[in-house]
């Protein structure tokens, strides 16, 4: 069993890095296959046994290629996706998810409707609603009127692959509307009877907590009860990561465990009522029996998701085990989970919740009897006298408060390494915390949550009075939760690391877990946390001892986001993306996991070059994330703006006012010059807005970069008078290639070599505008564009220059087979 | 069918070792391994043929021990499988104390399995166990005699009783006693409530351990009143 997983889970792995078409696959499956019955049938079942792992490994790579690498039909929605706005009508396959401001709906299409008629289609769509209005429901035909768009792959190094994430939910095309009145319902109650039974009890229970509850406790009530997260807010949540107790929220194990030991401990407990009954029935099987449907009916209440899967078929293998007398072994259990989600969704294998939640369980069983062994002592003298000398309850509750330590400490040590990849973030107080928000919020408010779900149906004024009692323990958990994540050091950023320092680590977890048990562990594990400190300081030397300088610009879409690493290590970050709603965090989600991913914890200039949402933005995350030494801008926007109010608030006293006239600075080699603004003239208004952009200039022996900001023509006309010598070898072309900038003048004194396009794919603007393109073009410059190249990077040793784009083939999408990952 | 059941659930749960969870895919399900079982002691001759003592010496004639020499019993003889030590211990008190009741089906096959010349189960008419207060029954939630009764009456499909024999008064448990204070606790705890059922019948009385003897002699005692024709006792371990 364990070897077919792992054969298995081997088979999806590689999948998804190589592809061969599916007919060879299955091919090869009915060839193993074909042979294991042979030998199945010749009794020679040893043989026959070798062959299975194969054949699931064969599966599961069939199955993750069908998914990423799909053959799509010519009617495929994938086909529409472009300009053009399409009536289009579908079923919701799976209820309504809301998120803080905006409802995702999921829609199974069927037809759209042209002017020559309806025409049937197929594929998944992804429908965002840009409001919470909706009241729409599962199994509901809707019709709408969006463009089709595909969802964007990663273009940034470390960054999050959306395309690919929805592509493992088989969703290929995304859409949007800006109101829920856009999104007409045609008819309900499509789709499966039984989900909407399911769909009406979640419905009661959402609308109940919607009036009963105040917003805050709302949230955590619906995501203990529904799984629905999306009530909760981006501070609180954001607390909870910090605290390390953001597990609390997901419907896990905890949850479960909660669920089937209540139903459990009340069969049992009611059964031994009559003792009669316990000679005839066995007391266990039957509470387990009883346990069963309460479970399974709460994962689907919880909205199905993966982690609560997980623990239910858990749960269920133990109850099962139970009932049919089997020696309940916790590694099968979880194997079986493992396998049984797996083969059921073999993508849920790179969800995040899939992989945490197994990583927790496993830390567990595995870590805890081994740490028992560290504390054997206490059976040993003198402590084995104080141990007896203690009173029995105060024995127990010791026991209990050690365990919960334990086995927090256990998930945590477990998952660390994990959630360091993920989200940079380890939590030093998550020991602390989840000793004291484990029990109140995972089982107290968990269980009072739960009840007044159940008590929703039956009597609406004991569910009131339970929700009082428990809007109250969730003011304390809320109240605990944010002091924990106030506490000084609550949390350590950390860089990304690398698959060899997961190997790394998790080889010194499982060593130093086994001191006791195995001889060489000892020294092993002084070996291996040898190698890890060698590799960091190996990368530290690389890093500060480099002869060459990179500069990276980033895709933030339309925005500027560009990094440059120092020959001696240093970092500058010159502007840091955003959105035109703010919605989306360019800082947040593509150049911090860049630092990160490079290694990088510190940036030594963080660089504003006007104070402009799509510069601006990224850079708060940027200035509370990182350790930020300097911080320079063009001394605009004291005034105007909250984003540029905090921007200067954050900055504090790092801040300097840069521009001409600013003495030119060394960083290493680099030379750094200030061409824009003139410093000093600011009262009188001739450079406002995009004109007054921080113009840089960084040389480094022969080559020279030119950021040129937003400047227009009347800012590139004051360089061009003040300048004498302006040829770049690369420019970051003004505002985006667009008309108001790139003067023929400019562009034929800076003649740059290379000329590079921060665009937005499939922007509103339509730049870069051709006429700029054909400007430089025409120069001889090569032309880079971050909506088609994604990441565009430059690196030099002063004389060469050699330049990296992260989407390496420029050539777009044409119809047919559609690659999901780049 | 029947088969392609059992092999699904030897695929999902493998099966493994009862006492020592030792994975034991590929040969037979819920047996013990079998270097569990050679750490179980099983007691040879000679022995005590009234209470089922063996002896340590290799070689000799089966002769009465020395508490049977002076203790007056009412069972025609006591059995079992072996001594109260080691991994029996382990495994007896996960069974009954730690509520690992799917250790009855294991231990019930070995109590099946016992094998002696002058002992077969087809002699018994009915099969009792050693009844519990319903107090301590709440506590426990099951009566491990009766598990294992209820496996051996299985096997060899002769009727089991549960309800004739009952007890009346709630004790100390044995366990915190003494000998003698154990003779005197027990005295009186035990009533049959259903003399019909029992009378005249040969009595196969289950227990899990047989420490003193002060238990089932006292459960002999008031069934051979209420009319049992003969009281054997079967337990799985005995203190010696």
């Amino acid at each position: 069993m364990p070897l077919i997983l792992f054969a298995y889970i081997s088979g999806i792995i590689a999948g998804n890095y190589f592809h061969l078409p599916s007919s060879w696959i299955m091919a090869g499956i009915m060839g193993a296959s074909l042979i294991f019955l042979i030998f199945f049938f010749g009794r020679k079942g040893r043989a026959a046994l070798i062959l299975s792992p194969l054949i699931f490994a064969l599966l599961g790579f069939l199955y993750i290629g069908r998914l990423l690498y799909p053959d799509f039909p010519s009617n495929h929605l994938i086909h529409l996706a472009g300009d053009k706005r399409y009536h289009l009508e579908g079923v919701l396959y799976r209820p309504p998810e809301p998120t803080e401001e905006k409802t995702r709906l999921f829609v199974r299409s069927e037809k759209i409707y042209l002017e020559e008629g309806y025409f049937p289609v197929v594929g998944n769509l992804l429908l965002t609603v840009k409001d919470r209005n909706g009241d729409l429901r599962y199994g509901d035909r809707v019709r709408f009127i969006s463009k089709l768009y595909l969802p964007r792959p990663a273009t940034n190094p470390g960054a999050f692959d959306y395309r690919r994430f929805l592509a493992l939910k088989e969703v290929r095309v995304t859409a949007y509307v800006n109101n829920a009145s856009e999104v007409v319902r045609m008819q309900e109650g499509m789709g499966n009877a039984f989900f909407h039974f399911i769909e009406r009890g979640r419905e009661k229970i959402r609308k109940f907590l919607d009036v009963n509850a105040p917003p805050h406790s709302r949230g955590i009530i619906k995501a203990l009860v529904l799984g629905e997260r999306g009530d909760i807010g981006r501070e609180t949540n954001e607390k909870f990561i910090v605290a390390g107790v953001n597990h609390i929220l997901s419907i896990s194990g905890l949850h479960v465990a909660l669920v089937a030991g209540f139903f459990f401990g009340a069969t049992r407990w009611t059964i031994k009522l009559f003792p009669s009954l316990l000679l005839r029935w066995n007391l266990n099987k039957t509470s387990a029996l009883a346990a069963v449907v309460p479970v399974i009916f709460y994962t689907f209440i919880a909205g199905l998701g993966v982690a609560a899967v997980r623990s239910t078929i858990m749960m269920l293998s133990f109850l099962l085990a139970l009932l049919l007398d089997r020696e309940e072994d916790l590694y099968d259990a979880l194997f079986l989970a493992a396998f049984l989600i797996l083969i059921v969704s073999p993508a849920a294998l790179f969800d995040i919740s899939f992989q945490f939640s197994f990583l927790a369980v496993l830390a567990i069983i595995y870590l805890i009897p081994r740490f028992k062994e560290y504390f054997s002592f206490l059976q040993t003298w003198p402590f084995k006298s104080w141990v007896e000398e203690q009173p029995r309850w105060k024995m127990k509750i010791l026991i209990y408060l050690s365990a919960g330590l334990l086995t927090s400490t256990a998930a945590i040590l477990g998952t660390g390494p994990l959630v360091g990849y993920y989200f940079n973030r380890i939590s030093l107080v998550g020991f602390l915390a989840n000793f004291f928000l484990v029990p109140l919020m995972g089982f107290a408010n968990t269980l009072l949550s739960l009840l007044t779900a159940l008590l929703v149906f039956f009597s609406l004024p004991l569910a009131k009075i339970l929700t009082a009692l428990n809007v109250f323990l969730i003011n304390i958990s809320l109240g605990l939760v944010d002091l924990f994540s106030r506490l000084p050091l609550a949390s350590q950023r950390v860089t990304t690391p690398t698959g060899a320092e997961l190997v790394l680590l998790y080889g010194m977890l499982i060593l130093a877990a086994n001191l006791k048990r195995w001889k060489r562990a000892l020294p092993g594990l002084i070996g291996l946390a040898g190698i890890f400190v060698a590799l960091q300081a190996y990368g530290y030397y690389a890093v500060h001892h480099g002869k060459e300088l990179t500069v990276s610009f980033l895709d933030v879409g339309q925005g500027d986001a560009a990094v440059v690493h120092f020959p001696q290590g240093g970092i500058m970050v010159i502007d840091g993306g955003g959105s035109p709603d703010g919605s989306f965090d360019p800082g947040e989600r593509i150049v911090a996991p860049y630092l990160w991913k490079a290694k990088r914890k510190k940036i030594d200039y963080l660089v504003s070059t006007h104070p402009h949402p799509d510069h601006l933005q990224g850079l708060l995350f940027l200035l509370s994330n990182f350790r930020v030494k300097e911080v320079w801008d063009n001394g605009e926007g004291k005034e105007d703006g909250a984003l540029s109010r905090t921007f200067i608030t954050l900055a504090g006293e790092r801040l300097q006012m840069m521009g001409r006239g600013k003495v030119h600075l060394e960083i290493g080699s680099v030379k750094i010059e200030f061409l824009h603004p003139p410093l000093g003239e600011k009262d009188d208004k001739i450079f406002q807005g995009n004109n007054a952009s921080l113009v840089i200039r960084l040389t480094f022996g022969e080559v020279s970069f030119l950021f040129g900001g937003d400047v227009e023509a009347a800012a590139e006309k004051e360089i061009l008078r003040t300048q004498a010598a302006m040829q770049s070898t690369v420019l970051k072309v003004p505002h985006h290639g667009s008309k108001t900038s790139s003067t023929p003048e400019f562009v034929e004194n800076v003649r740059p070599r290379f000329a590079v396009f921060t665009v937005r794919a499939g922007g509103r603007h339509r730049l870069p505008h051709p006429i700029v393109l054909k400007r430089y073009e025409d120069i001889g410059a090569k032309p880079y564009r971050s909506d088609r190249d994604g990441a565009i990077t430059f690196v030099t040793n002063g004389k060469d220059l050699r330049v990296r784009t992260f989407i390496g083939n420029k050539t777009g999408f044409g119809p047919g087979r559609i690659p999901t990952s780049l | 069918m029947g088969s392609f059941w059992h092999a699904l659930i030897e695929f999902f749960f493998p099966p493994r070792c009862p006492f020592c969870g030792i994975n034991l895919a590929g040969s037979g399900a819920s047996r013990p391994c079998s270097s569990c079982l050679s750490e179980i002691k099983f007691f040879a001759h000679p022995r005590c043929p009234r209470c089922g003592l063996g002896f340590y010496t290799v070689s000799g004639e089966d002769h009465l021990c020395s508490g049977c020499l002076s203790e007056e019993w009412d069972f025609a003889r006591a059995r079992s499988l072996g001594p109260y030590e080691g991994l029996m211990i382990e495994i007896i008190s996960r069974f009954k104390f730690k509520g690992a009741t799917r250790l009855a089906k294991p231990l019930g096959a070995l109590l099946a399995e016992y094998k002696d010349p002058d002992f077969s189960f087809s002699e018994f008419d009915l099969i009792l166990s050693v009844p519990l207060h319903p107090k301590r029954l709440k506590q426990r939630g099951f009566n491990q005699s009766l598990l294992l009764a209820r496996r051996v009456s299985q096997a060899f499909s002769i009727p089991l009783d549960f309800k004739s024999l009952q007890r009346i008064r709630h004790t100390l448990p044995q366990t915190e006693l003494s000998g003698p204070e154990r003779k005197k606790n027990i005295r009186g705890a035990f009533e049959v409530k259903e003399n019909r059922s029992i009378s005249g019948k040969r009595l196969l009385l289950v227990d899990d351990v047989f420490t003193t003897g002060a238990t089932v002699q006292e459960c002999s005692k008031v069934l051979l009143k209420a009319g049992a024709k003969q009281v054997d006792i079967l337990t799985l371990a005995r203190v010696v």
